[in-house]
């Protein structure tokens, strides 16, 4: 297993999926930390200053979309991808409006190439 | 002495009374003139409410002569048409009390001109300058404004502006349903699809063997577990789509959007598939694209499955061509397949809800017939086109086109802009 310099945040609330996501990365040799919501996102975000954020939209407390701009606001040019199991175009133009970012519908994407998108977008 | 000075008196009596008698004549020129002048009804009465004069305003609107009018009593008037309790009470109750009346609004329907509304002004005129209130008789005016049209334009202002309140009102509230109809969907969607998502990636991580070697059975057994659960998501997403549409809430977003560099993205995609299958696939995109205004999402998930239906349906080792060019004020997408076709019987139910290929049941018994349908609906909500043509045995065309601006004459399904 090839050590990857990089740091990912995962804020995902539902469990099965970040167990899921965080043993896939952390087996591609990421070091991961996560959040179950948007409110611990953000305190995991200032903490730990993560590379890159995979961020889920629906949560409890804060949901994603807010997560995210309340982080450009705050002035941090972090990467983020959205994964969301909501395909509709109003929260994927929402998502996509911040910051530029992507947005992956979980359904259709399999752990693998997650990883690729999540290494292309840090230039690995 | 006393009949000379009785006989002066007398002489000096009849000069006065013919003086007053010419200045009640000139008065009363002067008062018909302006009577006849003023383009309102008129009507002058004496204290016992008999009509002294009425002017020509007044003939016209009621349609009545002047013989049957002067000296006759108001309440006698064209057959008793006056005889307006309302009107009674003005006359001899209000005006002896307060000497004019104003802007009594009175409804009355007439035997010869139908309903009227009027609005009634009167007073009573006790002294004319210079002539001595004791000689000359005291006389009432009365003014009869016909406002009927204006009320009935002063209805239909308020009717109309009712309606506009009412219209208002129901777009409001098929705009909430509408809201929460989506909102609704979207739940439904994320809720299927996140058990869905669960069983793919472990299925995903059971096939990767990374927590262990499986035995070849139990590998089928999980890529079963794997393909059949794609087939859902699949399903689930389009049938959410179908509602959507069917509901009239796919939601669009318009932005600038290149369609070369989209269609490039949406072939990239297929890659996987293109290499799988040994497919040759020429794309033919002009350098200077228009950039058009569109919503990139909708266009993204229309040529995906045009492009993925050229991919999959057609025998490995095909050729697919895709064609981008502009065209007048429209940009027009062609995709070749050298595919399967699609069977002449079935060619006038491609765009219809579950429509299944005959040729194509027979090879691939997956797909939920959802798909077609769903493009078409995209394409016009969009305000786009979409035909084909296809042969069974040799390939099938399908064509695209966008208009390059937004059309505001959509006359495809209801769009509902950002919910």
């Amino acid at each position: 297993m090839t050590k990857i310099n990089k740091k990912i945040l995962i804020v995902e609330d539902e469990k099965s999926l970040l167990s899921a996501l965080q043993e896939q990365f952390t087996n591609e040799g990421f070091s991961v930390v996560t959040a179950l919501d948007g409110e611990e996102g953000l305190i995991v975000a200032e903490k730990e200053k993560p590379d890159l954020i995979l961020l889920d939209i629906k949560m409890p407390k804060m949901d994603g979309i807010t997560m995210a701009q309340k982080i450009k606001e705050s002035g941090t040019n972090m990467p983020i991808i959205f994964l969301s199991n909501l395909d509709d175009i109003k929260h994927i133009s929402d998502a996509v409006g911040v910051n530029k970012s992507d947005y992956l519908v979980k359904s259709d994407w399999e752990l693998e190439d997650i990883v690729k998108k999540v290494k292309a977008r840090l230039g690995q | 002495m006393k009949d000379k000075k009785g006989a002066k008196k007398e002489t000096k009596q009849l000069f006065k009374s013919k003086i007053i008698e010419r200045l009640e004549k000139t008065a009363w020129a002067f008062v018909k003139t302006i009577v006849d002048t003023a383009p309102t009804p008129f009507l002058i009465l004496d204290p016992k409410l008999r009509v002294i004069v009425a002017n020509k305003y007044f003939y016209r609107t009621f349609k009545v002569s002047r013989k049957e009018t002067e000296n006759q009593l108001i309440y006698n008037l064209g057959e008793g048409q006056w005889n307006i309790p309302k009107l009674k009470k003005l006359l001899e109750e209000i005006l002896p009390k307060k000497t004019y009346f104003r802007n009594f609004e009175v409804e009355h329907i007439f035997p010869k001109i139908g309903k009227k509304v009027m609005l009634l002004n009167g007073r009573q005129i006790y002294e004319p300058i210079g002539i001595p209130k004791t000689i000359i008789t005291p006389i009432i005016l009365l003014i009869i404004e016909d406002i009927t049209d204006l009320k009935k334009s002063q209805e239909k202002i308020m009717l109309a502006k009712r309606a506009v309140k009412e219209v208002k009102a129901k777009l409001e509230q098929q705009k909430k349903i509408s809201k929460m109809k989506s909102e609704f969907v979207s739940l439904a969607s994320h809720q299927l699809r996140t058990p869905l998502t669960s069983i793919k990636w472990y299925s995903e991580m059971l096939l990767d063997q990374k927590s262990g070697e499986l035995t070849p059975k139990q590998k089928r057994y999980v890529g079963e577990l794997y393909h059949g659960n794609e087939r859902m998501i699949s399903l689930v997403g389009n049938l959410l789509n179908a509602s959507r549409i069917e509901m009239g809430i796919l939601a669009t977003n318009y932005k600038p959007t290149d369609i070369g560099e989209l269609f490039k993205e949406v072939t990239n995609e297929q890659v996987p598939f293109i290499q799988e299958k040994k497919h040759e696939v020429v794309v033919e995109i002009p350098e200077r694209m228009p950039i058009i205004s569109t919503d990139p999402e909708i266009v993204r998930m229309v040529l995906r499955n045009i492009f993925g239906n050229a991919v999959k349906y057609t025998p490995p080792g095909g050729k697919i061509t895709c064609i981008i060019k502009k065209k007048d004020k429209e940009i027009i997408i062609e995709i070749k397949d050298t595919g399967i076709g699609i069977p002449k019987k079935q060619q006038n139910q491609v765009f219809k809800k579950l429509f299944r290929g005959d040729n194509v049941v027979r090879e691939h018994s997956e797909g939920t017939g959802l798909e077609l349908y769903i493009t078409k609906a995209m394409v016009d909500v969009l305000a786009g086109k979409i035909w084909f043509k296809s042969k069974e045995g040799e390939g099938t065309t399908f064509w695209i086109s966008l208009p390059l601006n937004r059309r505001k004459d959509n006359s495809g399904p209801k769009i509902i802009d950002n919910l």
